[in-house]
């Protein structure tokens, strides 16, 4: 059990510690999902989690394509993890969202107003919060979620600013994304969570795939 | 008559060519595109840079500069900036002859959508890998012909190495030529 002293490089991960993390990503964004459907009163379904490894020039389309136009709600994960949470939601989506939970009309809007952006950052709270406190009680480790920040431009430019947190210590980073849609809303968006290179090895030490298991797969 | 070909840079490269060729760079936020071109020869290169300098890592890291394996150079401003001047020499440009251009370097996460003290996005992420860009630059002795910088919107680029003309478009519709 010596994988205490050695650090996991991200470029070791093996499929079962992909898979590890995509398990444990869907029971949490499972939970995130049924808190966002409880707070907009509709059934919200997500897709299974995609564990994707990529360099820094592969996530802006793994994203969602650089140029598209979105709102982000950008949060920091800290505690014993540190990691990064965003969220993106096509225009359309935030009208959707903002005229379900304002009983507004379907506004033409491309300006945000201050209602919209702290409804915004509450869905980001609720369906970060919600992930996260499951994956506390999951893997035992403290995860605390930022004050989130919003952005409204560009797919590329807005994850720009989360690469350049993590490029400063890797060149590949771990990408888990999964989509979440209430039916016939029209609302959908992706969930995003870019965990630190340094907490890899820890959270997959939380969740008890250790080194060497998964030499067989 | 042919198309001119279209070459994408992404995140932490840069590409060379020469003339019919446009160089693109899509969703620049806080990164910072750098283009350098000899107008003689019409070759030219465009960076998109994503940290001001190799030389900060972060010294919590706990292997800065080696455990890294595929360890790209070209996300660093610096780096990549002398890496393309001497690819740009290597394919026939005359250094005193090189004029840059940069764009990008923007606060994504601007005030007016946050306004809580405790927002974690530092703004000046973007000024830092513009100085970065400029002093690498004047370093190397090229001169820089024209800038468009900071701002809280993203940019796509497309620079034309015909005409030396850098296009920026924002996605407010905006579209300016430097």
């Amino acid at each position: 059990m010596n994988s205490r002293t050695q650090s996991l490089a991200i470029e070791d991960l093996k499929h079962i510690h992909l898979d590890a993390l995509q398990e444990i990503c869907n029971i949490g964004m499972g939970h995130a999902a049924t808190a966002l459907s409880q707070m907009i009163g509709k059934p919200v379904h997500i897709n299974a989690p995609q564990v994707r490894l990529a360099s820094m020039a592969e996530v802006p389309e793994i994203i969602g394509g650089a140029e598209q136009v979105v709102v982000g709600i950008y949060l920091q994960i800290r505690g014993e993890v540190q990691g990064n949470i965003l969220l993106i939601f096509p225009m359309e989506s935030v009208q959707a969202l903002v005229s379900l939970l304002t009983g507004e009309g379907p506004g033409q809007q491309i300006a945000l107003t201050e209602l919209h952006v702290s409804m915004l950052k509450e869905v980001g709270n609720i369906l970060a919060g919600s992930y996260l406190s499951t994956m506390e009680q999951l893997l035992q480790i403290t995860l605390l979620p930022s004050v989130p920040s919003l952005a409204f431009d560009m797919v590329g430019a807005i994850v720009d600013y989360i690469l350049i947190q993590l490029g400063q210590e890797t060149d590949t980073t771990l990408v888990i994304k999964a989509e979440f849609f209430a039916k016939d809303q029209k609302i959908r968006g992706h969930f995003f969570l870019l965990p630190d290179p340094i907490s890899l090895e820890l959270i997959l030490r939380a969740s008890r795939v250790q080194e060497g298991t998964g030499e067989t797969r | 008559m042919k198309k001119a070909p279209c070459l994408r840079v992404r995140i932490s490269e840069f590409q060379v060519a020469r003339t019919p060729a446009t160089l693109k760079s899509h969703g620049l936020g806080s990164c910072v595109g750098v283009a350098i071109y000899d107008p003689q020869t019409k070759i030219g290169g465009l960076a998109h840079v994503l940290l001001p300098s190799s030389k900060k890592l972060n010294p919590n890291s706990p292997s800065p500069d080696t455990a890294d394996s595929p360890r790209n150079p070209f996300k660093f401003a610096d780096l990549a900036i002398e890496e393309m001047r001497d690819e740009l020499i290597r394919q026939g440009c005359e250094a005193g002859r090189l004029i840059a251009k940069i764009a990008g370097g923007a606060n994504m996460f601007p005030n007016r959508y946050n306004t809580n003290p405790d927002h974690v996005v530092k703004p000046g992420i973007g000024k830092r890998n513009v100085q970065a860009a400029k002093g690498k630059l004047k370093e190397l002795g090229i001169s820089l012909a024209a800038e468009d910088v900071g701002g809280e919107h993203g940019r796509t680029l497309e620079f034309d190495i015909e005409t030396g003309n850098l296009c920026i478009s924002t996605s407010t519709g905006d579209v300016r030529i430097i």
